[in-house]
């Protein structure tokens, strides 16, 4: 398994018969891991996920990761000093079907349900062309919404959306 | 050229002093071609340094006393060099030889060296003619090296074949160790310094032979438990076996060659895989991953053609959400990196309106790894 300890979302899954998978980053996906989204039209948009940004971990079984690996989460504790354990059950993330759009200031990523006790780390990758854009920010405390500044081309892009506590996105999104 | 030349007496021979002389020098000649034509030079047996703690009653400093022990070593020109007790090392010798130096904390060198005196025992020395000595003390000294001295040991070069017993001034330097020095005084001791370490006594031979049915190889002069030993046996059944000693002082193999080619080995083992081996892995993927080579099987290995890597995978179809949707895989393989690639093609013309969309996809996948053929075989 290999997730983005930022969001704690699963974005891929090996499982071995009978055997450990590795638990290198590089071993499981090389120097990056590649997420690709059909645009319509015979393209396809490829969203590299670098391997400084995924970590590794031998989960305990969960068949659907295989279906849907994007709809799981790791469960990040504080363990000690100051360092993070990630726990090897996986937790199934509520999906989220509001709409992902561009304005013109960049993408607006919305949640259904704002988090009334706490920020919301938000992580999402935008095709651009070849490039690939990185856009990090937060959903305060009680918002519902941000939109994550960035500047594309009219038409399709696409776009990975990684909240945390939500089912990830990976989906094509048009700008006008 | 010179050959080597025995002496031969008959009755009514004058002797000479040359004759005696001849006589000495012949079994000399013999033992030094011995030791440095069927041995590689270096410490027999001794010869450590060993520390004692000191206290300088001057200013209350720690230090310690370096002793060299007793013990023999042969040079490279085949001499014995015989330590017959142990030896204190003087500060104020070294003092002679490094105390310009400015402060360091690298060790500097100890070599033991052959020298030759007139032994001071005059009960036991007769007087030649004109008063010279009747005997020669093949004695030793002790020399502190400057820092890097101990490159000069590789650099000494034997004599040849037919020369005579080396003698003094000719010098052949036998490392010790090493000593660390701080304000004066002996702190440390090391066996190596800066790459180079001590040598001992070794053995030329072609042939190695046991006469009582069992040859054993060891890395320490004395039987010690834990220790490592190698133990070729004429017994019945032959074998060769490699183990560590127990407290009883037998051998507890950890690997055994029997003499019908079998090997036993305790732990597990891991090596090259022999031509045809085949090699397999399976287990299930998603989109983007890399599929893994089987345990024991190196990307260098596949990169360079001696294994040949086969991968089937199978899309994994999940049960569609609903009666009417159809969903089919468009894309399962793998690339040349053996990432997989899969992706799924979703249609549901109950909905409006009706949409096509893909989503990545999982396989199964299974590797077959095929150790290639080579020349000669492997």
């Amino acid at each position: 398994m290999v997730y983005v300890p930022d969001t704690g979302h699963v974005v891929g899954a090996l499982g071995l018969t009978g055997a450990q998978a590795p638990a290198d980053v590089g071993v499981l996906v090389g120097p990056a891991l590649p997420l690709r989204v059909a645009l319509g039209g015979g393209e396809t948009a490829v969203l590299s996920l670098r391997d400084r940004q995924l970590a590794p971990l031998a989960a305990d079984d969960e068949p659907g990761v295989f279906t849907d690996p994007l709809a799981f989460g790791v469960e990040q504790v504080a363990g000690p000093d100051s360092t993070v354990a990630a726990k090897p059950t996986l937790l199934r993330l509520p999906p989220s079907s509001t709409q992902l759009e561009f304005n013109t200031d960049g993408l607006v990523v919305s949640v259904p349900l704002a988090n009334a006790s706490q920020d919301t780390t938000v992580l999402a990758l935008v095709s651009a062309g070849d490039e690939t854009h990185v856009l990090a920010g937060v959903l305060a405390e009680g918002q519902k919404s941000v939109t994550l500044p960035v500047t594309v081309d009219s038409g399709p892009h696409g776009v990975l959306v990684l909240v945390a506590g939500w089912a990830g996105r990976l989906e094509p999104v048009t700008k006008q | 050229m010179t050959v080597p030349v025995r002496p031969a007496f008959h009755e009514g021979q004058v002797l000479a002093a040359a004759d005696l002389a001849a006589t000495v020098g012949h079994a000399r000649a013999a033992a030094a071609r011995h030791a440095r034509l069927l041995h590689d030079w270096g410490i027999a047996d001794g010869l450590g340094l060993t520390e004692e703690n000191r206290t300088d009653p001057a200013t209350g400093a720690w230090f310690v006393e370096v002793t060299v022990s007793a013990g023999m070593a042969v040079d490279g020109t085949g001499r014995e060099l015989v330590v017959p007790g142990p030896v204190v090392l003087a500060e104020a010798d070294f003092a002679a030889v490094n105390g310009a130096d400015q402060p360091t904390v690298e060790p500097y060198p100890v070599f033991l060296a052959a020298a030759e005196r007139t032994p001071s025992t005059a009960g036991l020395v007769s007087c030649g003619v004109n008063g010279e000595p009747t005997r020669v003390a093949e004695s030793f000294q002790i020399l502190f090296g400057r820092l890097g001295d101990e490159l000069l040991v590789a650099e000494q070069q034997p004599p040849a074949v037919g020369d005579p017993p080396a003698d003094p001034p000719i010098r052949w330097l036998v490392l010790l160790g090493y000593i660390q020095v701080t304000d004066g005084h002996f702190t440390d001791t090391r066996t190596t310094a800066r790459g180079v370490g001590l040598r001992h006594a070794g053995v030329r031979a072609d042939t190695v032979s046991a006469r009582s049915g069992a040859l054993t190889m060891r890395t320490q002069p004395a039987v010690q438990e834990g220790q490592p030993a190698l133990v070729l046996s004429g017994e019945d059944p032959p074998s060769l076996v490699f183990g560590l000693y127990q407290g009883s002082g037998s051998v507890s193999p950890l690997m055994t060659m029997a003499a019908n080619g079998n090997l036993t080995v305790a732990g597990s083992f891991s090596g090259r895989i022999s031509a045809g081996s085949v090699l397999a892995t399976s287990g299930t993927a998603t989109d983007g991953m890399l599929v893994p080579l089987p345990s024991g099987v190196s990307q260098e290995e596949v990169a360079d053609g001696r294994v040949v890597v086969h991968v089937y995978v199978t899309p994994r179809v999940p049960a569609p959400a609903t009666d009417t949707a159809l969903q089919v895989p468009v894309e399962a393989t793998v690339d040349s990196d053996r990432r997989v690639r899969c992706r799924l093609r979703r249609f549901d013309p109950a909905v409006s309106p009706p949409e096509v969309s893909e989503q990545p996809g999982t396989v199964d996948f299974l590797v077959l790894a095929t150790v290639a053929a080579t020349n000669g075989g492997g």
